[in-house]
C-alpha cells in the first residue's frame, strides 16, 4: 500500500535509473567484447549501441507522450503494418550470418521482427480490451492464435527461432491474465506440445544440433556444442571477482563467438566474476520486480494486458538468453535486454520502458 | 491469484539462474579455470636431446635420429575426402583408422594430431612436397634415440622407457616431467641422470584459431653429457653375433682395470622397439618371451660353474698347504665315498695326475680328494676370497650375487646337516653353488694379475670427464701359486690332451679352464674361463652357454672365435 501512495500518479525514477546503470554496463561491456576489433578497425561498437539508445530514449518518450491508449486504438494497424514488413524482410532483407533478418534502408538497418514483439502485446491488449469477459469463450480464443501464429511462422522463416518462440509465453500471459479458461489454455498448450515432436521436421540442421548438444555439449565439442563450452568456461573462470575488465581471455582471444550479441553475459561472467554476474541479475530482478508491480495495480485491462505482455518478454530475454549462456538452457538465440549489442531490439526495449511509464502514470485517471 | 502464480515463477526463475551462476562461478571455478588456461596457452616444448653413448675407441653406439610425424590438424583441411584418402594410401592405414584416431586424439581446436611417427623419410619428403595440395597435413621432424647396435650390445647399455607415476614424484625435482623417457636398465638407467637433457620450451599465448598472440616466456633446451663406454663396439657385436641362436653369455674384461671390453647375452632384444611407436606388441613379445631376452646372462644369470670351480680348489690346496703342486692321486674313473660312486668324466681313468695334471685334464677324481680334504667350509672360505657369493660391483647395477654353500648355510636355510657326499660334489663346482658369469670373469682376472680383483666397469668417460676406477681389491695369493694354476691353465689349452685346445690360437698364448656343469633338464652347461695373453694378460673372459654340452666344445669354440676376432680386428691384445 505504502508503495501506492508513493509513486500516486507519478513516475516510477527507480526504473529508469536501473534500466540507465544495465544500459550503461552493457555499454562497458559491449566495448570490451569488440575491443580486439576496434584495436584491428577502429569499430566502435559501444558508440553505436549508445547512439541507439539515444534514439530509443527519444522513442520512449514520444510513446510517453502520446499515451499508449491511444497507440492500442491503433493496435491493429501497427501489427499489420509490422507484418507486412515481415514479409517484406523474407524477399528484401539483408542476408546477414546465413539468416534473413534484416531490412536495410540507406545506410540505417533494422530488424522488424524485434518490433513485432511489441506490436503483437499492442494488437493483442486492443484485441483483450475490446472483448472484456468475452475472452471466457473458446471460440474468442482463435483470433489471439493467429495473431500469434502468422509472426510466428514468418519469423521462423527468416530464421530465428529464438524470437519465434518469445510470443508463446506473451501470448499465454496475455490470455490467463486477461481471463481466459485455464481449462482452453491447457488445452491450447497440450495441442502445442503434441505437435512439438512434428515441429522437429521443420527445424533447420543447425538448430537441431543446438538441441542435440544441449543435452550433451561434448556430443560436437568442435562444432555445434562449442560454443556453449566455451561459453561456459569463461563464465567459470570468471570465479567470484573475475579477471577485470578487457582482461578476459575467452573473451579478447576469441574463444566466444558472438560474444558481443547473444553470448554478452558471458563477457559479463568471465571480466566481472560472480559479483559483476549477480549485480546484472539483481537489476534485471528489480526491473522485472517494478514492471510486474505496475502490471498488477493497473486496473485498465488494456494497460494491464500491455504492461504483463512487456515485462513477459523483458523476463523471458532475461531468463533464457542467461539460462543458456550458462548452459542450463539449450541455444535458442536470443539477445539479454539492454545489454547485448544491436540497435532494433534496444531501441525497442527503452521504449516500453517509456510506455510502461506511460502505464504507471495514466493509472490513476480511470 | 493469476498474478500471484506469474510472479512466483518469475521469482523462481531468477533463483535458478543466479544458482546456475554461483554453481559455475563459485563452486566449479577450479575446474574452468584450468580449461581456460589450457585454452589460451600452448607449451612448445624443445625436447633436450640425451647424451650420445661412445665405445673406447670413439664410435657411436647410442645416438639421436631425425624422424618425422605425420600429422593433421583436422579444421585446417579443405577437401576431407581427399586428404584422408591420399593419407590413407601413402601411409598405409586405413581410412577408418585415421578418423578414429583423429576423433580419440583431438584435444583442442587446432592441435596437431600425429597420424603416424616416425615414417620412412622418402614418405615424409614426398608428404611435404604435396603440402599446398594438403592443407591440414604436415610432417612434423622430432629426433628420437638411436641405438646404433640394436641387439647386439642392448644388455649393456640398455632401454628407455616412459617415466611411470612413482619415479615423477621421486624425480620432478630433478627436472622431470610426465612424458619423459627414462633409462629402464644397463648404462641408460645406470646413468641417466648424466645422460639425459634438460628440456627446454616456449610458452606462448594464442587466440582462438591457434594464432600467436605473444609469447610469454621461452627457455633453452640443454643436451644431456656424453658418455664413452668402455666397450670395443666391434668386439661386442662380433661376440653377440657369435651367441646368435644360443642361450648363452660372454663377458670380455681388462684384467688390469675392470674396463668391460664385450658384454654379451643371448637371446638379445632391440631396444628401439621401446621408444618406437605403435611397437608396443614387440616389447611384450620380449617381456613374455619364455628365453628372457631382457635378461642379462653375464650378470645375472646364476649357474652352478662346473669344472671352472676348480681352480679355486687349487687355490685353496696351495695357500693352507694341504696339497702342494706335486700332491698326485690316481685316478681309476671313478671314487667311492662309502657305497656311493662319483665319476670322473673319463670313465677310463686318468691314471696317476698331479695338480698341473689335474687341472689340465679337468680330472675330477683328483678334486674329489682335494676337496674331501679341504672340507667346504675351507672351500667356501677361499671360493669368498676370490669374489664369489656377493655382486662384483659393476656400475650398470642390478647383478646377482650366485651362491656359496657350506654347512652352517645350509643348516640355517634348510635345517639340515651338510652330507659328505655334497663336499664331493662341491670340489667339482656342482650341488648348491651358483655363479654368474661375471663372478667368474673376476676370477680369471684374480689368477690373470696375481691376486689383483678390479672392479668391472663400463664407463670410461662421463663428458670429457675420466670416471675415477677404484683400487683393485687384492686377493691374498701367492706368486707361486697364481703362476701354478695359470701354467696349467695354459697346458689346457695348448696340451693336445687339454680340455681347452679347440680355442687355441696361433700367436696367442691363451690360459683357460673348461666346465661342464649338469643343468636339472637337458644337456649340461659349457663354461670356458681364461685370459689372454697368458704371460702379459690383456683380456680376462668367460664364455657361458646353456645346455651347450661340453664345456670344451660349445664354449670354448665361441670363446677362441672371438679371441682370434679380437687379435685381428682390434687394439686390445696390442
Amino acid at each position: 500500500m505504502k508503495y501506492d501512495i508513493r509513486s500516486k500518479g507519478e513516475f516510477d525514477y527507480g526504473l529508469v535509473l536501473i534500466v540507465a546503470v544495465i544500459v550503461l554496463m552493457g555499454l562497458f561491456v559491449i566495448y570490451s567484447a569488440s575491443y580486439q576489433k576496434y584495436v584491428l578497425s577502429g569499430t566502435n561498437l559501444s558508440l553505436r549501441q549508445l547512439q541507439s539508445a539515444v534514439i530509443g530514449i527519444i522513442v520512449a518518450f514520444a510513446l510517453f507522450r502520446i499515451g499508449y491508449q491511444r497507440i492500442i486504438d491503433f493496435g491493429y494497424y501497427i501489427f499489420g503494418l509490422n507484418v507486412l514488413f515481415l514479409v517484406l524482410v523474407l524477399f528484401v532483407g539483408d542476408m546477414r550470418y546465413g539468416a534473413r533478418r534484416w531490412i536495410e534502408i540507406g545506410s540505417f538497418a533494422f530488424q522488424p521482427s524485434e518490433f513485432t514483439k511489441v506490436t503483437f502485446i499492442f494488437a493483442l491488449a486492443k484485441y483483450l480490451g475490446d472483448i472484456k469477459e468475452g475472452i471466457e469463450r473458446p471460440k474468442a480464443l482463435v483470433w489471439p492464435f493467429v495473431m500469434a501464429i502468422v509472426p510466428m511462422l514468418l519469423i521462423f522463416k527468416e530464421p530465428d527461432l529464438g524470437t519465434a518462440l518469445v510470443f508463446v509465453p506473451v501470448l499465454f500471459t496475455m490470455l490467463l491474465i486477461a481471463g481466459a479458461r485455464l481449462k482452453y489454455l491447457m488445452i491450447l498448450i497440450g495441442s502445442g506440445l503434441a505437435c512439438a515432436p512434428f515441429l522437429w521436421f521443420f527445424l533447420k540442421e543447425y538448430q537441431r544440433n543446438r538441441l542435440m548438444v544441449f543435452i550433451n555439449p561434448n556430443l560436437d565439442p568442435l562444432g555445434a556444442g562449442y560454443t556453449i563450452i566455451q561459453s561456459k568456461i569463461a563464465i567459470g573462470s570468471g570465479g567470484i571477482l573475475g579477471k577485470g575488465w578487457l582482461a578476459g581471455t575467452q573473451n579478447q582471444l576469441n574463444f566466444l563467438p558472438e560474444h558481443h550479441t547473444d553470448f554478452i553475459f558471458s563477457v559479463v561472467g568471465e571480466e566481472w566474476g560472480f559479483i559483476g554476474s549477480a549485480v546484472l541479475l539483481f537489476l534485471f530482478y528489480r526491473l522485472v520486480g517494478k514492471g510486474l508491480r505496475i502490471a498488477e495495480t493497473t486496473s485498465d485491462i488494456y494497460g494491464k494486458t500491455l504492461a504483463y505482455g512487456i515485462v513477459t518478454v523483458f523476463a523471458m530475454h532475461i531468463i533464457v538468453n542467461i539460462g543458456m549462456v550458462c548452459g542450463l538452457m539449450p541455444v535458442v538465440g536470443i539477445p539479454l535486454t539492454f545489454v547485448s549489442y544491436g540497435g532494433s531490439f534496444l531501441i525497442t526495449s527503452i521504449a516500453c520502458i517509456g510506455i510502461l511509464e506511460n502505464i504507471k502514470n495514466k493509472r490513476k485517471v480511470f | 491469484m493469476r498474478s500471484r502464480i506469474y510472479s512466483t515463477i518469475i521469482n523462481i526463475a531468477f533463483l535458478v539462474i543466479l544458482a546456475g551462476i554461483f554453481y559455475l562461478q563459485v563452486l566449479r571455478w577450479p575446474l574452468y579455470h584450468t580449461l581456460a588456461k589450457n585454452n589460451h596457452i600452448r607449451l612448445i616444448p624443445f625436447p633436450g636431446l640425451r647424451g650420445t653413448i661412445y665405445d673406447r675407441n670413439g664410435l657411436a653406439m647410442v645416438d639421436n635420429r631425425l624422424s618425422f610425424d605425420v600429422v593433421i590438424i583436422p579444421q585446417e583441411v579443405e577437401n576431407t575426402d581427399k586428404t584422408y584418402d591420399r593419407l590413407s594410401q601413402a601411409l598405409g592405414i586405413s581410412r577408418a583408422k585415421i578418423e578414429s584416431i583423429i576423433r580419440k586424439e583431438s584435444s583442442a581446436p587446432f592441435a596437431p594430431i600425429t597420424i603416424s611417427g616416425d615414417v620412412d623419410k622418402d614418405l615424409a619428403f614426398s608428404l611435404e612436397e604435396q603440402k599446398q595440395r594438403l592443407p591440414g597435413v604436415l610432417v612434423l621432424p622430432r629426433t628420437i634415440r638411436w641405438y646404433i647396435y640394436g641387439e647386439r650390445a642392448s644388455h649393456v647399455i640398455g632401454y628407455l622407457g616412459l617415466i611411470n607415476k612413482k619415479e615423477l614424484d621421486d624425480l620432478e625435482d630433478y627436472g622431470y616431467s610426465v612424458s619423459d623417457l627414462v633409462g629402464r636398465s644397463g648404462v641408460e638407467k645406470a646413468y641417466d641422470k648424466y645422460l639425459k637433457g634438460e628440456d627446454g620450451g616456449m610458452q606462448l599465448e594464442v587466440d582462438a584459431s591457434g594464432r600467436l598472440v605473444r609469447i610469454l616466456g621461452s627457455k633453452n633446451q640443454k643436451k644431456g653429457r656424453d658418455i664413452t663406454l668402455t666397450l670395443d663396439a666391434k668386439l661386442q657385436a662380433y661376440a653377440a653375433d657369435c651367441l646368435e641362436g644360443q642361450r648363452a653369455s660372454a663377458v670380455f674384461m681388462d684384467p688390469r682395470n675392470g674396463e668391460i671390453l664385450a658384454m654379451a647375452s643371448s637371446p638379445s632384444f632391440d631396444p628401439n622397439i621401446f621408444i618406437e611407436p605403435g611397437k608396443n606388441d614387440a616389447a611384450v613379445g620380449y617381456i613374455k618371451s619364455s628365453a628372457r631376452p631382457m635378461l642379462n646372462r653375464a650378470i645375472n644369470g646364476q649357474y652352478p660353474p662346473g669344472s671352472i670351480f676348480k681352480v679355486v680348489l687349487a687355490f685353496a690346496a696351495l695357500d693352507t698347504n694341504k696339497a702342494t703342486v706335486h700332491t698326485t692321486y690316481v685316478c681309476p674313473g671313478r671314487y667311492y665315498l662309502g657305497k656311493a660312486e662319483f665319476d670322473c668324466w673319463k670313465l677310463e681313468g686318468h691314471g696317476p695326475q698331479d695338480m698341473r695334471d689335474a687341472i689340465t685334464h679337468s680330472c675330477n677324481v683328483y678334486f674329489y680328494n682335494l676337496g674331501r680334504k679341504l672340507g667346504p667350509d675351507t672351500i667356501s672360505e677361499y671360493a669368498q676370497k676370490v669374489g664369489l657369493n656377493k655382486p662384483t660391483g659393476i656400475d650398470i647395477g642390478g647383478e646377482s650375487g650366485g651362491l656359496i654353500p657350506n654347512p652352517a648355510w645350509k643348516k640355517a636355510r634348510r635345517g639340515q646337516s651338510w652330507y659328505e657326499g655334497e663336499t664331493v660334489n662341491y670340489s667339482i663346482g656342482q650341488g648348491d653353488v651358483l655363479v654368474t658369469p661375471l663372478q667368474m670373469t673376476e676370477v680369471a682376472s684374480v689368477l690373470a694379475m696375481g691376486g689383483a680383483a678390479p672392479r668391472p666397469h663400463v664407463i670410461k668417460k662421463i663428458g670429457d670427464t675420466t670416471v675415477n676406477v677404484p683400487k683393485p681389491r687384492m686377493v691374498p695369493i701367492s706368486k707361486e701359486t697364481a703362476a701354478t694354476i695359470r701354467s696349467a691353465m695354459v697346458n689346457a689349452v695348448s696340451s693336445d690332451t687339454g680340455t681347452g685346445q679347440r680355442a687355441r690360437i696361433e700367436g696367442l698364448k691363451i690360459a683357460a679352464k673348461t666346465g661342464t656343469a649338469q643343468a636339472p633338464n637337458g644337456d649340461p652347461h659349457a663354461w670356458f674361463m681364461g685370459f689372454a695373453p697368458a704371460d702379459d694378460p690383456k683380456v680376462a673372459f668367460v664364455v657361458m652357454v646353456e645346455h651347450g654340452g661340453h664345456g670344451g666344445v660349445a664354449a670354448a669354440d665361441i670363446a677362441g672365435k672371438i679371441l682370434r676376432f679380437a687379435k685381428d680386428n682390434t687394439e686390445i691384445l696390442k
